[in-house]
């Protein structure tokens, strides 16, 4: 039933874009560009790092803001305002419903994160044209460096974990608590590595125990923050990159069975 | 349901249903929401297209297919709800009060397509608190109190349709005729000089008492007969529960 996936898919983008959430490119350009500018007084290729720095930063917050705010809406506000009845009554399974708000969104954060590293090449391309010796100043790594796909590659995975995470809330709880559980996980993501260390830390084993559970049970999303290492020229392969987005989308697929199985249980009424 | 269990997708495929408080997603019009429910239904290209039209000039909002639905009124919410219940020319229309919002020429428009459907084979079940429509409409009809099935059958067998009495109004009769009238009459109303409402009994004939006025100068205006109505029945559904709180609804079927 692709169809109907397809359907309710392209309506949450349509309405993403209807309420304006595309905007977020336009301060995303209007930041590029100033930073450009104001930074372009500093050296010769420290101020290149920086704008990648910037521009990865960014681009991970305003779709952190995007995967979180429309995530935790998602189903919630379906179900709030009523129109999730008339959906259901429609030859359309909730699993259906669920996996098509997914792609929607899926879809958002994929056209934000490509319009904006699409607008950081071209900004890091205009500096190059201007300042002609900046090719060899940056030494660590290259202006024009394609290792930064990878990093958009990455967070985009990322992204799509952060939406799983919400849409899960989204189905049995409000957009604020959801909110909070979602930037809270994505917050402990980041630490997540602490977690599979805790028995050594701590004298109890039991306390270890809880720390390793935790550690598969919640999302390790650090591993995805590759910002770093591309900025400094360091090699990330294309085998990391392929098992951490591989982790990510297990992750998210399992998100999004929990999210359809609390769905397909809900009485609506 | 239409011989599968109700949540199965055939069965979906064939019913229709209009919320009672339809909210859409309104920053689609009133077109693009009908495409999006049509495709759900499966209809595509040309065939969704006419589809849609069609319904959208059915229910009279085709001069405003174009805008969004957030500045829709309710009863304009009201009429896109509607088309969207026949997306897929259903065998079985549920509709959860379809008069609500509307004012009176949209009412006397739903009510032609509520029995247009019927006479195109469909099933129309509507819940209704405006009790007239449920009789003008109805084939069927049950009463549901507190959110307790009352009663429930045909509306003939309900209302039996037998006259409980007959009134008539005449003018310038003179209080010597009123009392010619004597016991027949149940009820007189005096409206104006000489002019009265008379309330007499079905075992009343009525030929003979309006020969009789009139042989007194009393002159004839009207004479009408006296039916129960669906809402003196509610009425006495509701207060032979002593218990029930006091809002009930009707669910008939067209």
């Amino acid at each position: 039933m692709g169809r109907v996936i397809g359907l309710v898919a392209y309506h949450v983008f349509k309405e993403s874009v209807r309420d304006k959430v595309l905007y977020n490119l336009v301060l995303f350009a209007v930041l590029m560009i100033g930073a450009s500018y104001l930074i372009g007084q500093l050296t010769a290729g420290q101020d290149v790092k920086i704008i990648k720095d910037l521009g990865l930063a960014a681009s991970s917050v305003f779709g952190l803001f995007i995967a979180v705010f429309i995530g935790v809406g998602l189903v919630w506000k379906e179900v709030d305002r009523r129109s999730v009845y008339n959906l259901l009554v429609k030859p359309v399974r909730r699993y259906e419903f669920i996996v098509g708000k997914f792609l929607g969104l899926a879809l958002t954060l994929a056209v934000n994160i490509a319009v904006m590293a699409a607008a950081l090449y071209a900004v890091l391309g205009l500096m190059t044209w201007l300042q002609p010796g900046l090719g060899k100043a940056a030494v660590e790594a290259p202006v024009m460096d394609p290792q930064l796909l990878k990093a958009f590659a990455l967070l985009y995975v990322q992204l799509l974990v952060v939406t799983s995470v919400a849409l899960f809330f989204s189905t049995f709880s409000g957009p604020m608590l959801s909110a909070a559980f979602t930037f809270g996980l994505y917050i402990v993501g980041h630490f997540n590595a602490d977690l599979a260390h805790f028995d050594s830390v701590v004298k109890s084993q039991a306390a270890g125990w809880l720390g390793k559970a935790l550690y598969y049970a919640l999302p390790n999303l650090a591993p995805f923050d590759v910002k770093a290492a591309v900025v400094h020229g360091q090699p990330v392969s294309a085998t990391y990159v392929a098992l951490t987005s591989g982790y990510g989308l297990l992750y998210a697929g399992a998100m999004i069975t929990l999210a359809v199985i609390v769905f397909s249980r809900r009485d609506f009424k | 349901m239409l011989g599968k269990p109700p949540g199965h997708p055939d069965v979906r495929r064939r019913v229709g249903y209009l919320p009672e408080a339809p909210y859409f997603y309104d920053y689609l019009s009133a077109e693009e929401l009908l495409n999006y429910f049509a495709g759900l239904f499966g209809l595509r290209g040309a065939a969704r297209t006419a589809r849609v039209s069609s319904l959208l000039d059915r229910v009279g909002i085709a001069g405003e297919r174009r805008l969004p639905l957030r500045k829709f009124s309710k009863g304009m919410l009201q009429r896109v709800g509607l088309a969207q219940a026949l997306l897929n020319e259903p065998e079985l229309v549920f509709l959860d009060e379809p008069m609500s919002g509307l004012d009176p020429l949209g009412r006397r428009d739903v009510r032609a397509l509520i029995l247009e459907l019927r006479d195109r084979g469909c099933t129309v079940f509507f819940s209704s608190h405006i009790l007239s429509d449920a009789e003008a409409l109805c084939s069927r009809v049950a009463i549901v109190v507190g959110g307790q099935l009352v009663t429930s059958g045909r509306l003939s067998d309900i209302l039996a349709f037998e006259v409980s009495g007959w009134e008539l109004v005449m003018t310038d009769l003179q209080p010597a005729a009123l009392e010619s009238l004597g016991s027949a009459a149940r009820k007189v109303t005096r409206i104006s000089e000489g002019r009265y409402t008379i309330e007499v009994g079905p075992e009343a004939e009525p030929e003979r008492l309006v020969g009789g006025l009139r042989s007194r100068g009393g002159r004839f205006v009207s004479l009408n007969p006296v039916r129960t109505t669906l809402e003196d029945y509610f009425v006495q559904q509701v207060e032979a529960r002593k218990t029930a709180p006091p809002a009930g609804r009707v669910m008939p079927e067209g």
